[in-house]
Order: structure tokens, then C-alpha cells, then sequence
């Protein structure tokens, strides 16, 4: 039983952290900007193929590749947010219709890019990966990297948040806006930050799936729903438990295949979320205004 | 905790709240031990603000939950005795006849002012998915009693959309009226209307009132507190600390100290 | 003149197709227009019902040998039971809560039409479906006419809706839950049965799209059908009746057929470049329209044209 569950563990933080680091991006824009973005599914799609870009026209390895799609995801994230989000802030757009609109850039995005890349899949140059053993589980080193990189993140972030005077603006600015502008902090600045860095947690993502298999149009939109239910589910704990949830998914899933046929694993655990999501009820509004 | 002393009232619906308690954030908002509300035709619920008033008529209403105690509404009129608001839905308040209109405009975008009216009065058998042809049998039933509430105020546009946050403010109690509910409870129904139609605001409150109806009256214009009620509850933080007719309130050395002190206005 | 006859009698089957697709769109868009433009429920899940009713039949006509009236109702009945248990998953959630329940709910339909493929056939697919009835070579012609009376039926009963009780109803439930529950209108009721009622008739739409295609994959069940369902109503107004007509014309109609027929381009580029064109000139539609016209071409309702009192009798 343990031996089972150990596995379960490994196979699921290595297969599965880079969810965990898209949950985490994507969360960080939920909890700041309040919105769902739906096309953060394409953030992580062209990181992916920003880094078998750079692989592959400049004959870099894949952690220099990896770099280079963080830092471009991390500024397709600020553009969207500039191009697109904002302005439908402004205009005070309603919460159902930003979620159609990050629908409609999703779909554009993910069309788009295939006039760039091409339609089909395309692939990281890279030589196999060396794989280790972990508790007599394989592990590969992109996916060792990938843990430590989602740890790295998560202690940056809590750092970053809790310790620093960037992150108690971002805290403000999250829990109270007009209190937060009165008291000087300037929202765009903080804003552009976190997008970025959310941009750049989702490159990163994709990178690693892209180099795991291949690189191909849908890449992030596939994984997009899971995404959104850890951040849905871990969302009321913050960051932590983003991270738990993601880990918590990943460990349910790989655990779950090890019994049951894929499919149905798959099927089992998005009526697992539906029923959390029941129980989490309406967060919307917790005051009443009548 | 009375101090002076009041007729003793006819059996009129009324409201009871018991160890009722709310707080936001680790602060209690309401502690409301003993309170019973409309043994008497017009109450008025005074305070200073934050004092707990619109607070506690949602409790009523249930559109927030209490911490602890319980909300009932005994009717002698009705063989059910006792209900227990608080443990009903939000819906079913009004169905059992409470109803209360809004501090902060609350309104239908889309809604013209007769839809919001036939809203209020339609039955849920004609608001069924398969009834698409009963609108005819709504206004034939209820259009003059409509009507007689559109001549009755002045509307901009009767036919079009509540223009103004003053017409609004009057579509809410129009809509609360046209249940034709056992507890009234208003929450500054007069706040931001001109002094002509307050007067028939008030008017309309005494006429209901003398009908059976039991009306609570929330307000910080405190010419219609007085004007028209029989009784007046002092509220100040979270609880009723002070009970009698409106002569005695007024003169009062608490309320004077910690609300009309402040300049209020009919004070 | 003749170019008319040509069309209706003489015409490509993919006309036909196409023009199917239009009012397929339509009537899911009208359902959409129910749930979303009047109640408020961000069901972003529609190809899941439409699915279930579509795989339905095809498992039940093909596998359970019913005829075709039986597997016509027992595919309704599936989508309206998933549409019971949705309806009261949803209807107390936050708008989040909504899209993460519908899209999970789509995307387990789509999962079960390749995990369940004892019945469903897996990738391979399920059929043969044929027809109900025969009429010779232009059996789906009489198939679009009977889906466009079925569509046509459901727009008068919306265009009905918005003058009754039931219409108001369902506006205040979606524009001030609270409000409309302070007025003793049971609002989660409302939009439960709502839901239930509409997933079914989503099931029905599909289950008869299941005789027009014969055959069944499991990648006609993706999201690309919610896709351009919300595109069209949005395009065209989700507060409006006609708001899902007009959006499936501009749509659809104008890329589907009117291009694919009169615009002289490379059949390759047909193939491949053109459909990826049109999905990234509806994202970005959906984009602008919705940052610039929100409520679509033909705008916000227009109750004061057509509620009345006593003293417009």
C-alpha cells in the first residue's frame, strides 16, 4: 500500500508538475485580475512552441530554449492583457462576457499561430533524455527539472508575496482596488507584473509538455480544463493550495490510470471536480445587497 | 425595556426575533435578544449608521444567514400560528407574507415599469413555460390595482422605464405593495424624493397601516418617524436599547447623545 | 429564377449540409439565448447535451435495434436527465462554478463516446443511421425542411416567451437573482427546470442530426459546436429573439456556404487554410464585438415596444 502510494506520488509530481506551474500562472491573473482566461491555454500552447522555436532555429539546448519561452510567454501574457483585458475592464464588460471574450482570443490565438508554425506538430531537437530512478519509478531529468522549477516558483512566490514590498501592493491591490490607489500603489505596474509573471509560469509549462511530446496547436487547450479545476478548487486557499490541488490532481489521475482504464480516470475525476465544485458553491457575492 | 407607556395593541401580524446574532469579520453587527416588530400599525427602527437596522430587516428577510437564534412570524389571522422564518428559503419569505424594499436602489435593467409591476403581482401558475399566452390573464386581473399605483404617483413615462433613482426607489415599494403583504418593513423608503411625494408616501404607509397591515419604517428623516409612528425602536450598535412612543424618544438623553446630537434633520 | 429551382432541387448535398448546420446553429442558439441572454447561466457545455442526445440515439438505434420514434425519445429523455442533475448542479454557482461544471460536463460526453466503445464504437464509429423514411435522392432535403419547422416552432414559442409571464421571469432571474427572490420568486427552481427542459430539447436537436450524418464519430462531439453556437448568438444579439438567426446568417451561412460556393479559391486552400481562417476571424469577432457591441447587432431587448398595460388594450 505504501509502495503504491509512493508511486503514485512520484508518477504524479513528475508527470504533473508542469500543471502544477500552469495552475499556478493561472491563478495568480484569477486572483489578481479576477478574471478566467481562457486563452492562458494558449499561453502556455506558444511557449511551447516559442522554446522548439528557439531549439530548433538556433540549435540551442532546451534549458536555454526553456528561458527563452518563459520570457516571450511572459510578454504575449502582458500584451493580451494590455491588448484585450484591460480594455474590457474599463468598459466594466460583464464577468460572462470576459470569459467569451478570453474564449474568442483563445480560438484566434490558437488558429493564428498555425499560419506561423504550421499545422501539424512539430517537435523539440533535443536527444532523449536521460532517464533516473526515483523509488523504482523512471523519471526523466526534464521532469526533474520541472519539479525543482515548480518548487523554485512556489518558495519564489510566497517570498515574493508575503515578504516583499511588491507583494504586499500586489496583496492590496487583490483584496481592496480603490483602497489600494488611494494609498499610491499603481495598479497597471503591479498588474503587468503579475501577468507577467503568470506568462511565464505557463511558457514554462508548455515548454516541458512540448519537449515530453510534441508541439502541436492544441497543446494547451487540452489540458485547459484541468487547469481551470485546480484553480477553481484550490483557488480558495491561494497559492498553496493552487499548488495542493495541483498535486492533489496529479496524484488522483496518475493513481487512478494505474487502476482503471485512462478514460474512464479521466471521466472519474472531472466528476470528482463537478461535485467539489457543488460543494464550493457561489463565491461570488458574500454580501447581500437586498 | 419600555419607557413610557403605549396602548396596547390589536392582534396585528408581527415579527419576533430571539438571541439573534451577526457578525462581519469578527464583529457583531446584531445581537438583538428579544425584539418583537409590528404589534403595532407604523414602527419606526431608528439609529445611527451602522447601528445594525438594514442588517437585521435582511435577517428577516433571510437574504443572510443568522449566526444563531431564530426569526418567526405569528399571524392570528392565520390557522399556522407560528412560522419560522429562518429556517425558510429566501423565496418563500415574501410568500408568507414579508416583504421589504431596498436602501440601495435595487432594480430590473430591461424591465419597463409595468413589467416590474406585473412581475410582483403574477401568480406562479401563469409563470409557467407552457403558459406563453397567459400574459393577457395578469393584466386583466391586476392591471387596475396597477393602475390606481401608477395614477396614484407621478411616473415620467408609465408606459417606459423608471427614470429616475426617485421613481425607482417608488417602483420597489409599489412592487412590495402589490403582494399585498402581512409585515411591510422599509428601508428609508423616502430617502432622495422630493418633499410633495414623500407626503403621499406617508399617506400611503397610514392607509395600508389602518387596513391590517404591519409596516416597520427604517429612516434617517426623522420628520417621517415621527409623523407617523405609533411606535419607535432606538438601535445602536447591533441591538434595541431603547423602546417608546415617538414623543418620548425624542426627548430622550441617550438617543439625543449618541444620533440626534449630530444635527439631524426633524430632530 | 432558375438559379432558385437549382438550389432547391438540383443543389450539392453540401448545400444542404450547410444549410442544415445554419439551422442546427439557430436552434441551439435559441436554447443558448434562453439560458444565457434571459437567465444568466454561462452553460458553456451546450455541445455536451447536444452530444449525448446525438450518441443516444446512434447507441440506441443502432445497438438496442428501437425504431425510430422510440430512440428519438429515449435520446431526449438522456439529455434531459443529464440536464435535471446539471440544471441543479448549476444553478446555485458562481459564474466560474458554471463553466468549470459545463465544460467538464462536455468534455465527460466526449470521453465516454471513446471509453464506452462496446456501445459507442470507440474512434471507429457508430452507424449506419438511415433515414426514418425515403423519398428518394432528396431524403435530406425533406430532413432539412422537417428540422426547419422544428426550429421555426421553437423561435415562435422564444418570440412568445419574451411576451408572457414566463419571459419576465426568466430576465429577472438572470438580471437580479436576489431581487426577483425577495419578490417570492423561486428562482433556483426556475433556472433548474429551465436548464432541464432546454438540455432536452439539445438532445433532440442532435439526436436527429444522427439521421442526417449516418455515422458517428466522437470527433463531431467537441467544443468546436459550443464554439460557434455562442459566435452566432453573441454576433447576433443574446438578448434578442432573432439574435441567433441573424448571428447563424453572418456566420455560418456566409463562410459554410456563401464563400465555399462563390469565392474562387484553391481547393487546398479549402482544405486546410480556410477553416483555421474562420476560427480566428470568430475568436476575434467574439473579441471585439464583445469589448465594442456587447449585446450584438440588433442590440438590447426592447420591452417597451411590446409590454402594455390596461390602457393599451
Amino acid at each position: 500500500m505504501m509502495d503504491f502510494l509512493a508511486k503514485a506520488l512520484i508518477i504524479g509530481l513528475t508527470e504533473q508538475a508542469p500543471l502544477i506551474l500552469a495552475a499556478i500562472g493561472m491563478a495568480l491573473i484569477y486572483f489578481l485580475s479576477k478574471v478566467i482566461n481562457v486563452a492562458f491555454a494558449e499561453t502556455i500552447t506558444l511557449g511551447a512552441y516559442f522554446g522548439m522555436w528557439f531549439n530548433t532555429t538556433f540549435g540551442v539546448n532546451f534549458y536555454a530554449s526553456m528561458i527563452a519561452a518563459a520570457i516571450l510567454a511572459g510578454l504575449l501574457s502582458v500584451a493580451t492583457y494590455l491588448l484585450v483585458f484591460r480594455p474590457a475592464r474599463l468598459r466594466n464588460v460583464g464577468m460572462v462576457e470576459v470569459i467569451i471574450i478570453s474564449l474568442g482570443l483563445s480560438v484566434f490565438l490558437r488558429h493564428a499561430l498555425q499560419f506561423v508554425f504550421g499545422y501539424s506538430a512539430r517537435f523539440y531537437d533535443v536527444p532523449p533524455a536521460e532517464r533516473v530512478s526515483v523509488l523504482g519509478v523512471g523519471v526523466t531529468t526534464f521532469q526533474i527539472t520541472a519539479v525543482a522549477l515548480v518548487i523554485a516558483l512556489a518558495l519564489g512566490l510566497y517570498f515574493f508575496i508575503q515578504r516583499t514590498n511588491y507583494g504586499q501592493q500586489v496583496r492590496a491591490l487583490a483584496s481592496d482596488e480603490s483602497l489600494a490607489k488611494v494609498s499610491g500603489i499603481n495598479p497597471l505596474v503591479v498588474t503587468l507584473m503579475i501577468w507577467f509573471i503568470a506568462g511565464v509560469a505557463g511558457g514554462l509549462a508548455g515548454a516541458f509538455w512540448g519537449v515530453a511530446a510534441n508541439v502541436q496547436p492544441d497543446l494547451g487547450w487540452n489540458r485547459f480544463l484541468l487547469i481551470l479545476l485546480v484553480v477553481l478548487v484550490g483557488g480558495a486557499w491561494g497559492i498553496r493550495g493552487v499548488i495542493i490541488a495541483g498535486l492533489g490532481t496529479g496524484v488522483l489521475l496518475s493513481g487512478l490510470k494505474l487502476e482503471i482504464p485512462p478514460l474512464r480516470a479521466e471521466i472519474l475525476l472531472l466528476v470528482v471536480f463537478i461535485v467539489i465544485l457543488k460543494l464550493r458553491g457561489d463565491r461570488s457575492s458574500e454580501t447581500a445587497k437586498v | 425595556m419600555s419607557e413610557s407607556a403605549v396602548a396596547p395593541p390589536t392582534a396585528r401580524p408581527a415579527i419576533h426575533l430571539q438571541g439573534v446574532q451577526k457578525s462581519f469579520d469578527g464583529r457583531t453587527v446584531v445581537d438583538v435578544d428579544d425584539l418583537t416588530l409590528g404589534t403595532n400599525p407604523i414602527e419606526g427602527l431608528i439609529g445611527p449608521n451602522g447601528a445594525g437596522k438594514t442588517t437585521l430587516l435582511r435577517l428577516i428577510m433571510h437574504s443572510i444567514k443568522l449566526d444563531r437564534g431564530t426569526v418567526s412570524l405569528t399571524d392570528p389571522a392565520s390557522p399556522n400560528g407560528s412560522v419560522v422564518l429562518s429556517k425558510k428559503p429566501e423565496h418563500r419569505i415574501a410568500r408568507l407574507g414579508v416583504v421589504k424594499t431596498n436602501q440601495v436602489i435595487q432594480d430590473f435593467p430591461n424591465l419597463t415599469i409595468w413589467d416590474s409591476l406585473l412581475l410582483a403581482v403574477a401568480e406562479a401558475r401563469s409563470e409557467q413555460p407552457d403558459r406563453i399566452y397567459s400574459e393577457r390573464r395578469v393584466i386583466e386581473e391586476h392591471g387596475d390595482e396597477i393602475q390606481q399605483y401608477l395614477d396614484y404617483f407621478t411616473f415620467e413615462n408609465p408606459n417606459g422605464f423608471a427614470n429616475s433613482a426617485g421613481e425607482k426607489k417608488l417602483l420597489d415599494m409599489i412592487r412590495c405593495l402589490l403582494l399585498n403583504p402581512k409585515v411591510l418593513l422599509l428601508d428609508e423608503p423616502t430617502a432622495g424624493l422630493p418633499d410633495d411625494v414623500t407626503e403621499q408616501v406617508m399617506e400611503l404607509i397610514r392607509q395600508k397601516a389602518a387596513e391590517g397591515m404591519s409596516v416597520v419604517v427604517v429612516e434617517h428623516d426623522l420628520t417621517v418617524i415621527w409623523g407617523l409612528s405609533d411606535l419607535v425602536h432606538f438601535m445602536a450598535e447591533g441591538s434595541v436599547i431603547l423602546q417608546g412612543d415617538p414623543a418620548s424618544i425624542r426627548k430622550h438623553e441617550t438617543v439625543i447623545e449618541k444620533y440626534l446630537g449630530s444635527g439631524h434633520v426633524g430632530g | 429564377m432558375g438559379g432558385i429551382l437549382d438550389f432547391l432541387f438540383g443543389s450539392p448535398a453540401f448545400l444542404i449540409f450547410g444549410a442544415y448546420t445554419v439551422v442546427m446553429v439557430v436552434g441551439l442558439g435559441l436554447l443558448l439565448h434562453l439560458q444565457l441572454g434571459l437567465a444568466g447561466i454561462g452553460n458553456f457545455g451546450v455541445v455536451g447535451f447536444w452530444g449525448l442526445g446525438l450518441y443516444a440515439f446512434g447507441v440506441l438505434t443502432v445497438r438496442y435495434d428501437l425504431t425510430f420514434f422510440l430512440a428519438l425519445l429515449g435520446a431526449t429523455a438522456i439529455a434531459g436527465a443529464a440536464g435535471i442533475v446539471m440544471g441543479w448542479v448549476v444553478s446555485n454557482l458562481d459564474v466560474d462554478g458554471v463553466l468549470g461544471a459545463t465544460l467538464s460536463f462536455a468534455a465527460i460526453v466526449f470521453f465516454l463516446t471513446d471509453s464506452e466503445r462496446d456501445l459507442t464504437g470507440g474512434r471507429i464509429g457508430i452507424g449506419t443511421i438511415d433515414f426514418p423514411f425515403d423519398v428518394g435522392n432528396r431524403t435530406d432535403l425533406a430532413w432539412l425542411a422537417i428540422l426547419v419547422v422544428i426550429v421555426g416552432a421553437l423561435m415562435y414559442y422564444v418570440w412568445r416567451v419574451h411576451r408572457a409571464p414566463y419571459g419576465r421571469l426568466l430576465i429577472a432571474t438572470g438580471f437580479n437573482e436576489p431581487l426577483a427572490q425577495s419578490l417570492r420568486k423561486p428562482t433556483f427552481r426556475t433556472k433548474m427546470i429551465l436548464f432541464a427542459w432546454t438540455s432536452a430539447a439539445m438532445g433532440l436537436i442532435g439526436a436527429l442530426y444522427a439521421s442526417f450524418v449516418h455515422f458517428l464519430f466522437p470527433t463531431q462531439v467537441t467544443v468546436g459546436i459550443t464554439i460557434a453556437v455562442i459566435v452566432a448568438l453573441v454576433l447576433g444579439g443574446q438578448q434578442r429573439t432573432w439574435g441567433a438567426l441573424v448571428g447563424a446568417l453572418l456566420t455560418i451561412a456566409l463562410f459554410d456556404i456563401v464563400i465555399q460556393l462563390y469565392v474562387p479559391l484553391p481547393r487546398t486552400v479549402f482544405q486546410q487554410a480556410f477553416p483555421v481562417a474562420k476560427q480566428m476571424i470568430f475568436g476575434l469577432l467574439l473579441i471585439v464585438l464583445l469589448l465594442y457591441r456587447p449585446l450584438g447587432i440588433l442590440g438590447r431587448m426592447r420591452r417597451e415596444n411590446y409590454v402594455r398595460g390596461v390602457t393599451h388594450e
